[in-house]
């Protein structure tokens, strides 16, 4: 739930999605679901010859189980905020 | 229309099934669950590489296995069909009840889909979706209570 | 303290909009009452046409046309597509596909104009040489990982998450 929660804070931002079978892909977040799915609109891939479609692609629906990370601006996240509701779970 | 009624008004078609293991199965459909397990009758099975093949007269298939169906091109046109009759004997059902009538689905995307978290399973019901979850966020703060 | 707000689904649809507004007002509709769901992330690429990387890496292209809370997917008019190094591709027609959801690592809206730009400049060659040539790239991979692991193993003591299924 929590970082449901926080990922519903970064919707609008640009993120840059790094899945596990290292392509990266960036975009701004529109939507997140429960099982940490990604919506990102306006994307860009670090990789043009594995999916050389994608330069046609607007907006990518990423499977969050295919994540491996996903880089954001630090100025996105309150870091004690997050602490904070991260000890509050652990109650 | 949900992907699993495709599956059910597909019953007695031919179809392929690719399993995870990338073996694949023709044959038509006898039934289907809600967890995509099927039957299947007059069975050609092919292992991933396409070469060894065996003929099994009925099987069972366990939906997690499955990776995806390819369907007959006309099941598209025979569901749609399927639909607006049921939608058409609804209305008229729903108009001879007195209730508001909820208007002409036929041919309106806007209907076409049920999303929402909590999926029921009776199709009939237009756009109800069940509850909506968790609709908004917390502005300046994480929610990090469990459901 | 982050800043991010939600848009507010617009619902002035403008007169000179194109077609786009109806499945427009559809996205609003679940983005406002079903926010944060898997079905707000896939509705509004329904009846579009869309690209689909599943898990055995395979590319599929296809008309949306429905899909549930599993992400599972129904595709239309489905077509293959194999790309292979030296700028080479193939394509196969494959008609209707019901997709399991688990099964799919991307699924991405194609901007019609731009589609065909990627295959334009490549050479296109019969499918199942591709497919051959594809697998056997698969299975050279899969063999690499296997034995990548095993020596990470014996060495350094970790372990690997790759597993042959997962070719994407």
């Amino acid at each position: 739930m929590l970082f449901f929660s926080f990922f519903k804070t970064l919707v609008d931002q640009e993120v840059t999605v790094e899945l596990k079978n290292d392509i990266s892909i960036t975009g701004t977040l529109k939507s997140v679901d429960q099982f940490l799915n990604l919506k990102l609109d306006n994307i860009t891939c670090n990789n043009d010859t594995k999916y050389p479609h994608l330069i046609a692609v607007r907006n990518l629906f990423i499977r969050g189980s295919t994540v491996r990370y996903v880089h954001l601006k630090k100025e996105s996240v309150d870091t004690n905020l997050l602490q904070d509701a991260a000890r509050r779970g652990m109650l | 229309m949900l992907p699993l009624y495709l599956l059910t008004a597909a019953k007695n078609q031919p179809m392929l099934v690719e399993l995870k293991s990338g073996e694949t199965l023709n044959g038509h459909l006898i039934n289907c669950d809600s967890w995509m397990n099927l039957t299947l009758r007059d069975v050609i099975q092919s292992s991933a590489g396409g070469d060894q093949f065996l003929l099994i007269p009925e099987c069972y298939v366990r939906g997690n296995h499955i990776k995806y169906l390819r369907l007959p091109d006309e099941i598209m046109d025979q569901v749609k069909e399927a639909n607006i009759q049921n939608m058409e004997q609804r209305n008229f059902n729903r108009h001879n009840q007195g209730r508001n009538n909820r208007g002409n689905f036929r041919g309106n995307k806007r209907y076409n889909n049920q999303g929402g978290r909590n999926q029921n399973q009776s199709r009939g019901q237009g756009n109800q979706g069940g509850q909506g979850g968790n609709g908004g966020y917390n502005r300046g703060g994480f929610n990090n209570a469990t459901q | 303290m982050s800043q991010a707000q939600i848009q507010q689904p617009h619902h002035q649809q403008q007169p000179n909009k194109n077609v786009d507004a109806l499945s427009q007002g559809v996205e609003d509709l679940y983005l406002e009452s079903y926010a944060f769901t898997t079905a707000a992330g896939i509705v509004g690429s329904v009846d579009r046409k869309v690209f689909v990387l599943l898990r055995d890496g395979r590319n599929l292209f296809g008309i949306l046309r429905t899909f549930d809370q599993y992400a599972n997917l129904v595709l239309q008019d489905t077509i293959e597509r194999i790309y292979l190094p030296n700028n080479r591709y193939a394509e196969a027609d494959r008609g209707v596909f019901l997709i399991r959801g688990e099964n799919v690592v991307m699924l991405g809206e194609l901007d019609i104009d731009k589609e065909d730009t990627a295959i334009e400049e490549m050479v296109q060659m019969p499918f199942n040489e591709a497919d051959k040539e594809w697998e056997a790239l698969n299975a050279e991979r899969i063999k690499l990982e296997t034995q990548r692991a095993k020596k990470l193993l014996k060495v350094s003591g970790l372990t690997s998450d790759f597993v042959k299924s997962d070719l994407y």
